[in-house]
């Protein structure tokens, strides 16, 4: 067995044996049931007697497959996300602390190798978990819920609805899956580089907060124009595949260009610093 | 021959390591030996390049060494606490660490077959770490350390926290290594695993090396007659008093069952006959000769006495006040006779 396999052997016992691969399948698909919770609670909410709600607002809470989707993708941005980063916060650093890496250091094994393996047996995990919960939602969409219809405002500033159709409303979830899938594989990456370069678990867990939170909202809000087009800043950095998720906004091919190149840049720096880690520099006196 | 040149090592203000210079042959079972906080821990970390010291250079066979790929194969290094994989079985732990050799599935399973047979953990090869007693992950610890057939074995105190037949086992592991002719370094402060299995010993106080040499060296150096003055320990206090107050006595201090008393050279006759007019009462006196831990024993009182002149030189200066040097000399006084109760604890003992 080549070296690399050997270790991300290990590295996969790991998240298995410490039922690291349940817990998110379990949280993933948990997330999946309690969306359609929710929808189903405020769609039969509505239908009280004495509830007189709008024909237009009843549509948010109607079961097709792009209510169900945005619930389920605003769970994962944020009951997820918040999760993610509190379960990571000291995945890398705590191997370094428990001094976990001299021995396999010395017997010849890679750093590189150690680093990668980790990252990838963690990532790996996380994607198995959030398809896995695609597929759930996905089945149940197929069982409960109606393509649905799209909201159109007339030039006299009228609402209209507009059927869709069954292909559309499934192509519009997978849409939406991919990107939230694609937003969490990077977060998972940054929190495990952030955890990489700082070491320290509490710190971790503040900027990636920060991050999600606070970073994703002043990027949202502050708008920049492109080809007569307002788009928020947020278009042009990772964040938008978590935006994309929800609202399917078109979005110009520079914005696409731009938050693919940061992701990618991004992830490379985290791993590189997930990799500059490994070199244990000092000890603190106790 | 491994070779540490002048190495120093500080933590930010605080300097751990001071010009440390040792030469250890190929072979050798060099113990370093000290106290908690001496200095050992760092030391090794230095040689394996888990550190690097802030100033010196390692030597491997006359190379520098400056980097962890240097030593990759040729360090195994194993830790006082053991950072083991919980969730892995001890097979698998080996075999993870035996994948830089790139071997055949048969090879590896007779690799970790024979580390985990000398080890004698061969029953245990299946069953997850987690479950493993505290002897037992030293000893997989050690199986660990061993699987790149390293030159050179770095122990830090490997037997400090076992029961005596845990102990026992790892030094039986030990002295089968160095059969094998690797060269071993090995940090303790049980001083009796030192006469056991090393060739070599180095005292280390406060971050300096204080004597070394081989076993039989510092036995013809520094070895010296002793009376060893059978007594209770609950007059062991008043014997040092009643003997330190003696001119023929050089040091009294407390050993196991009584206390040794280290006379002026040419007294025999003097301290035999101050020994008989003794008033604290004890059961019996022997003439022997002082063991290698009591050698270092006095080696680092006399470490830590040095250090105390310099602390009191600055007590008795004017620049601090009254009560703080009554409390600095009360902490020295109990550091120096950790058998003299204060009147606290004499008071709490009538009681």
């Amino acid at each position: 067995m080549s070296e690399f396999l050997a270790v991300f052997k290990k590295e996969w016992r790991e998240v298995m044996r410490t039922k690291k691969f349940y817990i998110f399948l379990g949280i993933s698909l948990a997330l999946v049931l309690f969306a359609f919770a929710v929808l189903a609670l405020m769609h039969f909410l509505f239908k009280l007697p004495g509830m007189e709600v709008d024909e237009i607002l009843m549509q948010t809470f109607k079961f097709t497959y792009k209510n169900a989707t945005t619930v389920f993708v605003n769970f994962l941005a944020s009951y997820f996300a918040l999760l993610l980063i509190i379960y990571l916060r000291n995945y890398m650093s705590r191997e370094i602390k428990e001094k976990k890496w001299i021995l396999p250091l010395e017997s010849g094994i890679k750093p590189q190798y150690l680093v990668i393996a980790r990252i990838l047996a963690i990532t790996l995990t996380i994607l198995i978990s959030l398809i896995s919960a695609f597929i759930l939602h996905f089945v149940l969409c197929l069982i409960f819920c109606e393509p649905g219809a799209t909201m159109e405002i007339l030039p006299n500033g009228d609402f209209v609805l507009t059927d869709i159709t069954k292909g559309k409303a499934i192509g519009e979830a997978f849409y939406s899956y991919g990107m939230i899938l694609v937003y969490i594989l990077f977060l998972t990456i940054l929190i495990l580089g952030i955890n990489s370069a700082t070491k320290k678990p509490a710190l971790t867990v503040i900027i990636g907060l920060i991050l999600i939170i606070v970073v994703d909202s002043v990027l949202a809000s502050v708008t920049v124009k492109i080809a007569g087009t307002s788009v928020a800043l947020q278009s042009f950095t990772p964040f938008v595949f978590t935006a994309q998720a929800i609202t399917k906004a078109t979005l110009p091919w520079v914005c696409w260009l731009s938050a693919g190149l940061t992701t990618a840049g991004i992830i490379v720096l985290m791993i590189f610093l997930s990799l500059c880690a490994i070199k244990i520099k000092g000890e603190k006196i106790k | 021959m491994l070779k540490l040149n002048n190495i120093n090592k500080s933590f930010q203000e605080k300097q751990v390591l001071k010009n440390i210079n040792l030469e250890i042959n190929a072979g050798e079972v060099f113990g370093l030996v000290g106290e908690n906080g001496a200095g050992k821990t760092t030391l090794l970390n230095i040689i394996s390049q888990v550190l690097m010291p802030t100033s010196g250079t390692v030597e491997l066979d006359g190379e520098v060494i400056k980097n962890l790929n240097q030593l990759k194969g040729k360090v195994g290094y194993i830790l006082d606490i053991p950072a083991l994989h919980d969730f892995l079985t001890a097979r698998e732990y080996l075999e993870f660490l035996a994948a830089p050799q790139k071997l055949k599935k048969e090879e590896l399973r007779l690799l970790t077959n024979t580390l985990l047979r000398k080890v004698d953990l061969e029953e245990a090869a299946d069953k997850r770490i987690k479950g493993f007693s505290r002897g037992m992950r030293q000893r997989l610890g050690i199986a660990a350390g061993l699987v790149s057939d390293p030159e050179i074995v770095l122990l830090d105190e490997p037997s400090s926290a076992l029961d005596p037949k845990g102990r026992a086992e790892v030094l039986s592991i030990i002295e089968e290594l160095s059969e094998e002719g690797k060269t071993i370094i090995l940090s303790t402060h049980i001083l009796t695993d030192i006469e056991k299995v090393c060739t070599k010993v180095g005292l280390i106080v406060n971050g300096e090396i204080q004597i070394t040499g081989t076993v039989r060296e510092l036995l013809k150096a520094y070895q010296k007659n002793v009376y060893f003055i059978e007594c209770e320990d609950e007059n062991v206090g008043d014997l040092i008093r009643e003997l330190s107050k003696l001119d023929i006595c050089e040091k009294a201090y407390k050993v196991k069952d009584g206390v040794n008393l280290n006379f002026v050279n040419g007294k025999n006759q003097e301290t035999l006959k101050a020994i008989k007019n003794l008033k604290t009462p004890y059961s019996g006196f022997s003439l022997k000769k002082s063991s290698i831990e009591e050698i270092f024993l006095l080696a680092g009182n006399k470490k830590r006495k040095e250090e105390k002149e310099t602390i009191e030189k600055e007590v008795n200066s004017d620049l601090i006040s009254e009560e703080t040097k009554s409390l600095i000399q009360k902490v020295l006084n109990r550091q120096n006779n950790p058998s003299q109760k204060n009147e606290k604890d004499k008071t709490e003992e009538e009681k």
